[in-house]
């Protein structure tokens, strides 16, 4: 779980550059991530960089999807939400 | 290849036609249909509506700031769906509600916003120019609403409790055409409770950047 807050996964295979990219993807939302890009497909190649890519521009929908119709969160995943950091009042829909 | 701009592409280039990594097929076919889907009247919207909505949630995602009054309900709608939509409450979907916007408008204008994010940063990531509005067509709004729904766990009308992907099915095209592209872009629905699945990512590679990104998303669903 700590991975996912950093950034920086030890054990997963290009989980550095796939977080930079999901970061770059993310955050800035009018800019091409090209850097981050050019660092995963050196790595992992073009067939995996697309993958992750199609990956994350999922989760944008997803993720705007599910918070813009008010989904709970299933209590399962509040002990995860408090140990990366957020408090489950501020979760409260 | 040289890479896309950051801008709409040129009306005759095809889709991801500029893109610097290439797309997988069964994706640029999903993309294909989920913008032909985006581009052209739905369940309650006008195809001029829905164009409205893209032009605002791009222009959110571009910087633009909070929506000025001429922008319209949905078009306001769309913005905070796009720029914001962990700020959204309860009240926020009631105060539409109370100005006019139906719960079920609103629940397309979430579709749209959403399915538009799905291609719009899918093209960006691969390098490709946007997909550019085509010229707005006379089709009616379908009108095709599920009765049945209602109001479960969340602020709009569902058929079940909120799970993805059929958080849209009260709007049934709306929410075939969601899983249309969730499946292509993420993982086959048949394989999603398989953790040894694995394509050109492995599964711990996969939900790593799903998680990361919805980590930033600051969403957990």
């Amino acid at each position: 779980m700590n991975s996912v807050v950093s950034g920086a996964p030890h054990d997963i295979r290009g989980g550095t550059q796939l977080a930079s990219l999901a970061d770059a993807m993310t955050t800035r939302t009018d800019a091409q991530p090209r850097t981050e890009r050019e660092a995963l497909v050196a790595l992992l190649g073009e067939a995996a960089t697309e993958r992750a890519i199609s990956i994350c521009a999922t989760y944008q929908m997803m993720n705007r999807l599910l918070d813009a119709v008010g989904a709970p969160v299933h209590p399962h995943f509040l002990p995860i939400a408090e140990e990366l950091g957020f408090h489950s009042d501020d979760l409260e829909r | 290849m040289t890479g896309g701009a950051d801008t709409p592409n040129e009306p005759s280039q095809a889709l991801l036609s500029d893109a610097v990594v290439a797309p997988q097929a069964n994706r640029l076919a999903a993309v294909e249909q989920a913008w032909q889907n985006l581009t052209t009247a739905g369940p309650i919207l006008t195809t001029r509506q829905r164009h409205e909505i893209i032009a605002v949630a791009r222009s959110a995602w571009a910087g633009a700031g909070a929506p000025n009054s001429t922008i319209g309900l949905a078009g306001e709608a769309a913005y905070w769906v796009a720029s914001d939509p962990g700020g959204i409450t309860k009240e926020t979907v009631g105060g539409f509600e109370a100005r006019g916007l139906s719960r079920l408008a609103y629940l397309e204008v979430v579709g749209v916003v959403a399915r538009l994010a799905n291609v719009d940063f899918y093209s960006r990531g691969l390098g490709a120019s946007l997909p550019l509005l085509p010229p707005i067509d006379a089709l009616l709004p379908t009108g095709r609403v599920n009765g049945a729904a209602t109001i479960t766990d969340s602020w709009v009308p569902m058929l079940s409790p909120a799970l993805a992907p059929f958080v849209l099915d009260a709007l049934p095209a709306e929410g075939e055409a969601l899983r249309d592209i969730h499946e292509a872009m993420y993982i086959p629905m048949e394989s999603l409770g398989d953790g040894t699945y694995e394509d050109e990512l492995t599964r711990p590679q996969i939900e790593y950047v799903a998680a990361r990104t919805s980590y930033l998303n600051e969403c957990f669903y």
